[in-house]
């Protein structure tokens, strides 16, 4: 190294940096980054909060889906009722899929017989509350007026 | 000056989620950084800041840190990368206005000459007057003591290339400052 490159090398000036720089630079970047600091806290009870509202949405269209397939299957077997000798006169192939069909059948007939009884009970009560009524009046028209 | 493994464990702690861990790559690199930033700009303030600037963006970019070369030679470019890009649009301009002002056109007296030659301040207004990739050169060389083999993987160049650079800028430097080549 000759005279000039010791010259250059001697004009290097020291820095001293601000004590405050470390500080300063951690909290620039907690600035830039805030998710960092809260993404356990927030998304958390969020996720479990689109969690709820999913399975609400879900659930509801499933059971609303479950109603309209009884009531579907309920018409359908009338309809496999009118012609029951079509299947079987197809062959002896179409029989193994028979079993399910046939206990979807049962089900079907099962909810048809308690919507029955149902309405047969509701039949009563209607009379029920007639005959309640009835009495009543019978009972207003026995009472002496003055 | 940069400890690698040592590097590696904090950065495995932090991409673990202990981000508290950083500090401790601040503290380990920040005045160095902030004296080659120094060296560049000589500007305080604006090494300071450039600096941390540096650090947030490592920090943002801390997952693309493939680790294939040490983490401070990646800091000191993406520092150098907000350099270049700062210096080329403000402080280029203003490094030779003053570089204008330090040497008076008409050529000096031997004495003055000599004077200046010894002046620290002069030797940093030439520097300051270099074209960036010889100024780099110069201070990562002779005020850092970086060999060429790490100014070449710095500034990404062939050795080849760095050689050119140090020997120009010496040659510009001396023009500057002796008025001859």
């Amino acid at each position: 190294m000759d005279k000039f490159e010791e010259q250059i090398k001697a004009a290097q000036k020291a820095y001293e940096p601000k004590d405050t720089f470390i500080d300063a630079t951690m909290q620039h970047i907690a600035a830039h980054h805030p998710r960092r600091r809260w993404s356990a806290k927030v998304w958390a009870p969020a996720l479990a909060g689109v969690a709820v509202v999913a399975l609400v949405l879900v659930a509801l269209p499933i059971s609303s889906r479950t109603i309209h397939s009884s009531n579907s299957n309920s018409t359908t077997t009338t309809a496999s009722q009118t012609q029951p000798s079509t299947s079987t006169a197809q062959g002896s192939s179409n029989t193994t899929s028979h079993p399910s069909a046939g206990g979807t059948d049962n089900a079907s007939l099962e909810n048809d017989l308690g919507g029955v009884q149902h309405s047969m009970s509701q039949e009563n009560n209607d009379q029920s509350s007639a005959n309640s009524a009835l009495n009543d009046q019978q009972n207003e028209i026995a009472t002496p007026t003055s | 000056m940069a400890d690698v493994p040592q590097d590696r464990a904090v950065i495995a702690e932090i991409r673990e989620g202990n981000h508290e861990c950083y500090r401790q790559l601040v503290e380990r690199y920040h005045r160095g950084l902030i004296q080659h930033l120094y060296n560049m700009t000589q500007d305080g303030v604006a090494a300071e800041d450039i600096a941390q600037e540096a650090f947030v963006r490592a920090y943002q970019k801390l997952a693309q840190y493939g680790e294939a070369y040490a983490f401070s030679t990646w800091l000191y470019k993406i520092a150098d990368n907000i350099a270049f890009r700062q210096l080329k649009q403000t402080k280029h301009m203003q490094d030779i206005d003053e570089l204008e002002e330090l040497i008076p056109d008409d050529r000096p007296t031997p004495a003055e000459t000599f004077d200046r030659a010894l002046s620290a301040e002069a030797v940093r207004g030439a520097v300051s007057g270099l074209p960036l990739e010889y100024r780099q050169t110069i201070t990562l060389f002779y005020w850092e003591n970086r060999s060429y083999e790490e100014i070449a993987e710095l500034l990404e160049r062939p050795i080849g290339t760095i050689r050119t650079w140090l020997h120009r800028a010496k040659e510009q430097l001396r023009k500057e400052l002796y008025g001859q080549v």
